[in-house]
């Protein structure tokens, strides 16, 4: 049996009596693609902030590898294989492409073994001609694909993209759903997103989280077609 | 760590990031080795001290350059570091006593920082808070070198400082003493300028950018910011050390307020972050402070307030800097 | 017994000064997130102006009433001609207004001379408390000073500035939105801040040597009086204010002042380490 690559056990969480997130359970299995989705408030940020430390939850288990890093520090996480891009860009924007994806390769969050080349990064998310460039001088999808290349270069067990399409082009959103669908070849990928043409294009499986607990998980197909689930996402059901 | 880094360190990271810069500092301190003989006594000396403030302007500019968070008491590592070479060096004498008493000018304010940064980065102390508690800590420390009398010497500090002895060769000539400075600000500007090209610089400004991305990467960032702190510090001190050597006198004003204000005004006028243009900005404005106190040396003070509030209207990001953006300006060159 | 009451009036007296001086910085920083360093010079303009006023014989009540013009038309000036103008710049504004402080301590010794002024304190003799005999005018401050504070922190509840003043703090995007005037606030406040700041000037006045440099020291404490305390929050000085003043009179009773100053400001640090945000949180 191969172990999940993440997985969570009844997390919950509340804020002044609020409870954001309700005995949330699931598992990714090495190198598979998850797309989490929900309409806004539905707890997936919170999930987000939950598994990488940033939060901490009231009771449950974060498990990456079979093992329990629940309560870890941020960059402690990180170095467990927990890599995280952030919803707004986050880049080093002084800093060239090429160095943004060094000071991450050579940093600590990189996997033991060494982190990805470099080239090999620039490569898979298609800046190897902007190579040169500061990363302040980069459109807004240029630096959300770098700082998937930044996460990427630590070659982590799990790659974490919050809304990583939140204002782009529908061309940049089909390309980031391309790179998305690619990474998953060397790790696992869970992507939370409320824009449904970037999880169709992802077409995998879907985990629906409404008011802080999992409602649905299943491939993209059944979801779509899920009376529940639209009803939500359209406000009638709440 | 990973075992093996990606792109080049070293010298050659430096030849190729900052070539200009590096070949300015060295084409400077060149010029300041050839006029050296022609100096007369008080040039000679006024050259010596604007080279050990330099060593001191860099001090800061790696650590509120590279790290985007300003120390506003780095006069207190400084004046430490003076006052651990004039208190230790003459217990043992000769080169013994002088390389006890650089030991100490060096290894105190890294302590000192050690103890301050720990408490203040790890607390998540950052930006104008950083800044106003170091500026309380330079009160602290004035306050304690004139009142400590027994081991400060109080008012009047401690004279009659050794001169720095290597092998027998004691740096006591104006000549030799410019010579020591000189040497050793060329050295640490290597030292701080490749840091600065390699990977540990490139984290730093990484930090400065976008600190929750660095952590995110995996980056103990408070640990990085206080470990910039501490060599930051040691080579305050050491540029203390030397000004205690080669003067041969330590009083309180060299752990005050206004020195650590006047090297913040060093770096900004050479233009900050940029390592060589601190050092220039210490020449220049150390000059210009003669120049001051030649009419009245209650003035330069004066000088030194208006001089800041007029520096962070017009050239916030240092005056080196603009001029030369005017020049290219007036030449018709492209402007960035 | 009698030397544990003269302790707490003493942490009373320069609790209270710190609180008047931290007040305004604790505004002024809430409100603009700017740190204002030449906040200390408003306490030498107050004490100056005791000085300015006793030779001119116009007595304790003049020299207050002019601390305060000159200190509310001082922070008029310096937020209108500096400060207005560095709001998103946290780190030049700190070092405008240090130049501005050094400068001024300059133009205070061009104008008063390097030596030491006092003054006398307009009450004399001492009142006997518990069997101890305490100097009548520190009492005195103490009761101006929290009369004072009350003051302002009724008038943060009951006045419609001081309720501009409260939302511009918890948000500033959404006071503006709602038509308060941010930047005539901004102004209205930073005259007040410094105005309470000469007035604490004034008061301490004729309990030291007045001298050009006097305001730096107000100013590191009461940095950390604000950082102590917690930033924004009338309590939050109160509790800084007490830590502080407390703290550094219980040690200076054993021990030099400047030493005690040093280990009070070194465990505020350690404090800081364990309570980041301050005592009181707003």
């Amino acid at each position: 049996m191969t172990e999940a690559a993440l997985e969570t056990r009844h997390l919950a969480l509340s804020f002044g009596g609020v409870r954001v997130t309700r005995d949330v359970s699931f598992s990714v299995a090495p190198k598979e693609l998850v797309a989490i989705i929900g309409p806004n408030g539905a707890g997936k940020s919170t999930l987000l902030n939950l598994i990488t430390g940033v939060l901490k939850p009231d009771s449950g288990q974060v498990l990456t590898a079979g093992k329990d890093i629940t309560g870890w520090k941020p960059h402690h996480i990180v170095r467990a294989g927990i890599g995280r891009k952030f919803q707004v860009p986050s880049t080093f924007d002084d800093l060239s492409v090429r160095e943004n994806i060094e000071v991450s390769v050579n940093g600590p969050g990189a996997a033991r073994d060494g982190g990805m080349n470099v080239d090999t990064v620039l490569e898979r998310v298609g800046l190897t001609a902007k190579a040169d460039t500061l990363a302040c001088n980069l459109s807004h999808g240029h630096r959300q694909w770098l700082e998937i290349g930044m996460v990427l270069a630590l070659r982590p067990r799990v790659l974490l993209l919050d809304e990583p399409t939140a204002g782009m082009t529908p061309e940049e959103t089909a390309r980031t759903a391309e790179i998305a669908r690619d990474v998953a070849q060397v790790c696992s990928v869970v992507a939370i997103e409320h824009d449904m043409s970037f999880v169709r294009a992802l077409n995998c499986r879907t985990v629906v989280l409404h008011q802080g607990a999992l409602l649905r998980d299943s491939d993209f197909q059944t979801i779509s077609e899920d009376e529940e689930v639209r009803d939500i996402y359209l406000g009638r059901h709440t | 760590m990973s075992p093996r880094k990606t792109g080049s360190g070293g010298l050659g990271e430096l030849f190729r990031k900052d070539r200009s810069h590096t070949v300015i500092f060295l084409v400077l301190a060149a010029l300041v080795l050839v006029a050296s003989p022609y100096l007369d006594y008080y040039n000679t000396t006024a050259v010596r001290d604007a080279a050990i403030f330099g060593l001191f302007a860099l001090s800061l500019d790696y650590f509120w350059g590279k790290t985007g968070q300003l120390s506003f008491g780095h006069a207190v590592f400084f004046g430490v570091g003076a006052y651990a070479y004039a208190l230790v060096a003459p217990v043992l004498g000769g080169t013994a006593g002088s390389l006890a008493g650089l030991g100490a000018a060096v290894a105190l304010p890294v302590v000192v920082a050690g103890v301050i940064g720990y408490f203040l980065l790890f607390a998540g102390i950052r930006g104008d808070f950083f800044t106003i508690v170091t500026l309380a800590l330079g009160v602290i420390a004035q306050q304690l070198a004139i009142s400590w009398v027994a081991v400060t010497g109080g008012d009047a500090g401690l004279v009659g400082v050794p001169p720095l002895t290597l092998g027998g060769f004691v740096f006591f000539s104006p000549t030799s003493t410019l010579y020591l400075a000189l040497g050793t600000l060329v050295l640490l500007y290597f030292v701080v300028a490749i840091l600065s090209a390699g990977h540990t610089g490139k984290v730093l400004t990484a930090i400065q950018c976008n600190e929750t991305r660095a952590q995110s990467l995996g980056y103990d960032t408070s640990a990085e910011l206080l470990k910039a702190l501490m060599l930051s510090a040691g080579i305050a001190g050491l540029a203390g050390a030397l000004y205690a050597a080669t003067s041969g006198i330590v009083v309180p004003d060299l752990v005050g307020l206004l020195l650590s204000t006047e090297v913040i005004m060093w770096v900004v006028v050479g233009g900050r972050g940029t390592l060589v243009g601190p050092v220039v900005g210490t020449f220049l404005v150390m000059r210009f402070q003669q120049e001051i106190s030649s009419v009245s040396a209650a003035l330069w003070p004066l000088v030194v307030g208006v001089g800041f509030v007029i520096l962070v209207f017009t050239a916030p990001n240092g005056l080196l800097p603009w001029l030369g953006r005017m020049g290219r300006r007036l030449t018709g060159g492209r402007t960035p | 017994m009698s030397d544990l009451i003269v302790i707490l009036l003493n942490a009373a007296t320069l609790t209270s000064i710190l609180m008047l001086v931290g007040l305004g910085l604790a505004i002024i920083f809430g409100l603009m997130r700017v740190l204002n360093l030449a906040h200390g010079e408003f306490v030498a303009i107050g004490a100056f102006a005791m000085v300015v006023a006793h030779d001119a014989g116009l007595g304790f009540i003049g020299g207050l009433v002019l601390a305060t013009a000159v200190g509310a038309l001082g922070g008029l000036l310096l937020e209108w001609g500096i400060v207005r103008h560095l709001y998103h710049r946290p780190i030049q504004a700190i070092l405008a207004t240090w130049g501005v402080s050094l400068a001024f301590q300059q133009l205070l010794q061009l104008a008063f001379g390097t030596g030491a002024r006092t003054v006398p304190a307009p009450i004399q003799g001492a009142v006997e408390i518990m069997g101890t005999a305490y100097p009548a005018y520190r009492l005195l401050l103490i009761a101006l000073s929290l009369l004072l504070f009350a003051g302002l922190a009724i008038a943060m509840r009951r006045t419609s500035l001081g309720l501009d003043l409260r939302a511009v703090i918890q948000n500033r995007e959404m006071a503006e939105s709602v038509g308060i005037n941010t930047a005539r606030t901004f102004s209205i406040s930073f005259a007040i801040g410094s105005a309470v700041a000469a007035i604490a000037g004034a008061l301490v006045a004729p309990l030291v040597s007045i001298l050009p440099q006097i305001g730096v020291n107000y100013l590191a404490n009461s940095f950390f009086v604000v950082i102590v305390g917690g930033v924004g929050s009338l309590g939050g000085v109160l509790a800084g204010s007490a830590f502080i003043g407390g703290l550094d009179s219980l040690i200076a009773y054993q021990l030099s002042p400047s030493l005690s100053r040093a280990i009070v400001l070194l465990l505020a640090i350690i404090l800081v380490r364990f309570r980041p945000q301050g005592l009181v949180k707003p």
